[in-house]
């Protein structure tokens, strides 16, 4: 049966009421991935021109992955991070401590620097 | 102009603390998040991820958010390239307003400008409701 306005109107706020599911936190993790990536880049002034000669892709290649679902691969954003200065990982941490539903990433610069973002602040 | 309400989405404390509330306008009873459900599981998810990330990042960056567009004063959400879902910034809110969805990659110019005169009524009522707060 169709739903009328009212009900969906509930329904989309019940959706965002719901506990995060595994694709939400896979969502998550891409979505950190490309702020954090993006916030560096910006702040470091590498452009996605240089992004694409450190990569050896084509510009054309990064655009696309920019612009078009970024369903990225881990290898892909360690090959990202990698090209910036970022270091990449993946933490998992134990379902019972208090954790936040983010994913658990932390970058760092590979030189050292101070440059440690980190989204998972237990 | 019919009836106008601006309702606040709840984010889930455990994303973390809201830094920019969520509105979305429910015109005469009928509201642009109804689009949402033509969406599959998956890019509403994506969505609800972005969504909870402009809550609670101060300024959260992604390539499927655009902020302000060329020439006009709202921005977009593009989950994919033929989806857009239009928003406002105004203080530390994000009023939600607009959905479109079309074959093309881009939306004619009149179509934005229709969503802006939209946008401008909806931003002066928003504005005139929220005085005071």
């Amino acid at each position: 049966m169709k739903k009328n306005s009212q009900e969906l109107i509930a329904d989309f706020e019940a959706f965002f009421a719901q506990e995060p599911t595994t694709a939400d936190r896979s969502w998550g993790i891409i979505h950190d991935f490309y702020h954090y990536l993006l916030t560096y880049m910006d702040k470091e002034g590498i452009t996605r021109a240089e992004l694409a000669r450190r990569t050896g892709k084509s510009r054309s290649a990064i655009t696309q992955m920019f612009n078009k679902t970024p369903n990225l691969t881990i290898k892909k954003m360690v090959e990202i991070a990698d090209a910036v200065g970022l270091e990449f990982s993946l933490v998992p941490h134990s379902s019972k401590s208090s954790q936040k539903y983010r994913s658990t990433y932390t970058s760092q610069s590979s030189k050292g620097l101070a440059s440690r973002m980190e989204v998972n602040e237990d | 102009m019919g009836k106008l309400e601006f309702r606040s989405l709840k984010i889930m404390a455990s994303y973390g603390k809201t830094i920019n509330k969520i509105y979305y306008v429910v015109e005469n009873g009928r509201s642009t998040v109804e689009a949402f459900f033509k969406l599959s599981e998956e890019e509403r998810i994506n969505i609800r991820q972005i969504i909870v990330r402009m809550a609670t990042e101060e300024h959260f960056i992604s390539p499927m958010v655009k902020y302000t567009l060329n020439k006009y004063a709202f921005g977009e959400i593009r989950p994919r390239g033929q989806r857009f879902f239009f928003f406002r910034k105004v203080g530390n809110n994000y009023v939600f307003f607009g959905h479109c969805e079309k074959k093309r990659k881009s939306l004619p110019d009149q179509v934005y400008k229709q969503l802006e005169k939209r946008m401008k009524i909806y931003e002066k009522e928003f504005t005139r409701i929220n005085r005071g707060f």
